[in-house]
């Protein structure tokens, strides 16, 4: 063997265990995962699966999500008690007044391409704002002005999603109520276009407290071969919510 | 290393010199050609980092739609910097190096331009794309899908040329520096094809997809900057001390710590996330030990360089490229100290992530391919650089920058992390503190963006040789003493 097949040799080696035992292997893994159905026989209460699957709308959403680049500012992902203070802050893990709340996990994510779980904390994180946020017309205010909901907001205008123009006749259902240093002169009003509609949808679609069914939690759901750790930190969570 | 450096006379006969002066002409077009282009990407990612840093402090900077929005702009910025700027300065100064090391012409170089070309075409589809609103905002891959077969094709080809070359080689020694280069070469595709097949063209988890890509920007820095840096400076430092470097087993040994752990880091990103909890615990462990490789290389060019960094007064290639094996270290202990959970639970979203990349990016990367430029520049163009003041200017506008850059992201991103752990506090306390930081990364950016615009300048004159060409001496950053040893003129000079 001459030095090159050698090194090749080594290096082949050195970087293709990583490569096989922390890629190519959980990725072939956590592809065959899919929605785990809530069973009545275990003493589920819902109905339907766990999660349930996303709209079209929503998915048009996650796209401009992608395309204005909100991950740079906000994550999507609630840490267990033991990485980060996350699970407190009021509002960030789910609906605490049903003890709903936990840590994100692995299954929340089904059917997005790819999980924003966040780069940076710039902003708060989003996992489950549409719960903390209900209003729709709040989300367009917010995207159109910051400003006009928090006076501290370093985010930028997302106003370019929505067009101005002149109200003729009825004014739309659509248009914006702005305070009024944010309005548009008289005669005029801003719409949202069908991007910041599928933005908002989106929002309003993350909800990432699901109950988690009770076949998962003991290691038994889905076809996730590694839902071992995963039902033992879903568990963890259910202690550190209760 | 030792016993191969030291058959090397430090100044050969004429056959050497024409031997040196035929491989440096083979190279000049495509080494040419990466640099310059590199300079220029670098300008526009120093730019597009200030407007983005400011639009953090001024939402409303520059507010001109979709174009420049923040979430665009900071992509397009990052992937500037490395695709644009790291990786074709790479190219540009390991083509050469290895060519020098394995003492062949580079042959058909013209090749190598068209892949320079058409990497270039592919990221500035891909810098507008993300600017036009199709990035897919994936970790360090934001770039449209359709632009990733076309830089892994054009890589595919440098790749190509390094082995042949290697092959080639008309020495059997082979330094450590042809190993941390061919490991490079290798890896990119490797890490680069990976990434891109398994989240866009056979899409899995999306949580996956988010781990995929946390390891390949890791993957990078560990398996593709470090490595060239590296091998740039086991390159530089023992050529101009005029002392061989000090141990090659230890070399050897640093070299392949590296790549045995390097390929296990990037998960810790999303400690605490949605994936099973080996994995980040395992990214944590490996970056952790990546602490062995830096001792192993932080000794040897200790050992090189003792009583020797006299030099860095006058010599510019020394001083950006010990200022750079400086960044690498101060770039491992942050991300060690990053890779505790103790520590990253406070710090894994914050400002000190940008701390710890432009640490890696610049503080070490980019000074160290400074330091490339102003030694290969001279040797390939035959001419010199023009003045000694601009190379100083160079310097401090550029070590201020990243001091700045890097101090105040690692500090601000504790202030801001401490602020977001405040549970009980408004989300608004996280944000106030972090502000005034950002000024102050704003400013680095700035400096950053001077010096760089000297450096393009300084890097077009001489790619047109407009240097000096009357003198045989090399231009140095302070005039020497007429006291000071030969070494580092004649030696660094022309070798």
């Amino acid at each position: 063997m001459n030095q090159l097949q050698k090194f090749t040799l080594g290096l082949a080696l050195a970087f293709g265990l990583p490569w096989l035992f922390l890629i190519v292997i959980p990725w072939a893994h956590m592809r065959a995962l899919e929605p785990v159905p809530y069973s009545e026989e275990d003493g589920d209460v819902e109905v339907s699966a766990y999660p349930p699957g996303l709209a079209g709308r929503v998915r048009a959403g996650h796209r401009v999500y992608a395309e204005q680049g909100c991950v740079y500012c906000h994550t999507q992902m609630v840490r267990p008690t033991y990485a980060g203070s996350d699970l407190w802050r009021p509002g960030w893990g789910g609906r605490e007044e049903e003890g709903l709340q936990r840590e994100t996990r692995m299954q929340d994510y089904l059917g997005e391409s790819y999980a924003f779980l966040g780069v940076y904390r710039n902003g708060p994180d989003l996992s489950n704002v549409g719960w903390r946020i209900e209003d729709p017309a709040w989300h367009h205010r917010h995207l159109y002005n910051p400003r006009a909901e928090n006076e501290w907001s370093i985010m930028p205008s997302f106003s370019y999603l929505y067009e101005k123009r002149p109200v003729e006749g009825q004014p739309s259902a659509d248009a914006l109520e702005l305070p009024a240093e944010f309005a548009p002169e008289e005669g005029y009003e801003i719409v949202p276009t069908s991007e910041a509609k599928a933005l908002v949808e989106y929002l309003m679609s993350l909800k990432k407290d699901y109950k988690v069914p009770v076949a998962v939690r003991k290691g038994r759901g889905g076809a996730a071969p590694d839902s071992g750790a995963g039902a033992g930190s879903g568990a963890g969570a259910q202690g550190d919510a209760g | 290393m030792s016993s191969a450096k030291s058959k090397q006379p430090a100044t050969g006969g004429n056959d050497e010199a024409q031997e040196r002066a035929l491989i440096d002409r083979s190279t000049r077009m495509p080494v040419l050609f990466f640099f310059t282009s590199s300079a220029v990407w670098l300008v526009i990612a120093a730019a597009l980092g200030l407007v983005s840093s400011i639009k953090l402090n001024v939402p409303d900077f520059m507010d001109w739609g979709a174009f420049l929005t923040y979430g665009r702009v900071y992509p397009a910025h990052m992937n500037a910097l490395i695709y644009g700027w790291g990786i074709q300065a790479g190219i540009g100064a390991g083509l050469w190096i290895m060519a020098r090391l394995c003492r062949v012409p580079l042959r058909n170089p013209v090749t190598l331009v068209v892949a320079g070309h058409f990497w270039n075409i592919g990221v500035t589809a891909g810098v507008l794309g993300i600017l036009c609103g199709k990035s897919t905002s994936i970790l360090w891959l934001e770039f449209p899908a359709f632009v990733w077969p076309i830089l892994l094709i054009s890589y595919a080809m440098i790749t190509l040329w390094m082995i042949v070359m290697f092959r080639a080689r008309r020495v059997g020694d082979v330094y450590i520096s042809q190993w941390y280069l061919l490991a490079a070469s290798f890896l990119f595709p490797w890490l680069y094809g990976t990434a891109n097949l398994l989240i866009h063209v056979f899409p899995g988890s999306g949580v996956m997809a988010a781990a995929i890509s946390s390891w390949f920007a890791s993957g990078m820095i560990y398996l593709w900057f470090v490595p060239v840096g590296l091998g740039t400076t086991y390159y530089l430092i023992p050529k101009i001390v005029g002392r061989p470097v000090y141990s090659y087993n230890l070399a050897k040994a640093g070299f392949w710590a590296l790549m045995i752990f390097g390929g296990w880091t990037g998960m810790q990103r999303f400690m605490g996330g949605p994936l099973p909890a080996w994995m980040p615990a395992m990214g944590s462990a490996a970056t952790i030990l990546i602490l062995l490789p830096m001792l192993a290389v932080e000794l040897n060019h200790h050992m090189t360089t003792k009583g020797n960094l006299g030099y860095i007064q006058y010599s510019p290639t020394l001083r950006f490229t010990v200022f750079g094996a400086w960044g690498f270290n101060l770039f491992i202990l942050l991300s060690v100290a990053l890779s505790f959970f103790s520590v990253g639970r406070y710090l894994q979203f914050t400002h000190a992530v940008t701390g710890l990349e432009m640490s890696a990016l610049y503080g070490f990367f980019t000074m160290v391919m400074f330091g490339a430029f102003y030694f290969i520049a001279p040797r390939v163009t035959g001419c010199e650089w023009l003045t000694g003041g601009m190379i100083r200017f160079h310097f401090w506008f550029s070590a201020y920058g990243i001091i700045t850059l890097v101090a105040f992201m690692i500090f601000g991103g504790m202030a801001q992390g401490t602020g977001i752990d405040r549970w009980d506090a408004a989300f608004e306390v996280s944000v106030a503190r972090g502000w005034g930081y950002l000024v102050a990364r704003s400013l680095g950016w700035g400096f950053i963006l001077l010096s760089n615009l000297m450096f393009l300048f300084h890097t077009l004159l001489m790619s047109v040789r407009l240097g000096r060409r009357s003198s045989t001496e090399p231009t140095l950053i302070s005039k020497l003493p007429d006291d000071a040893g030969a070494g580092i003129s004649t030696g660094a000079a022309k070798a």
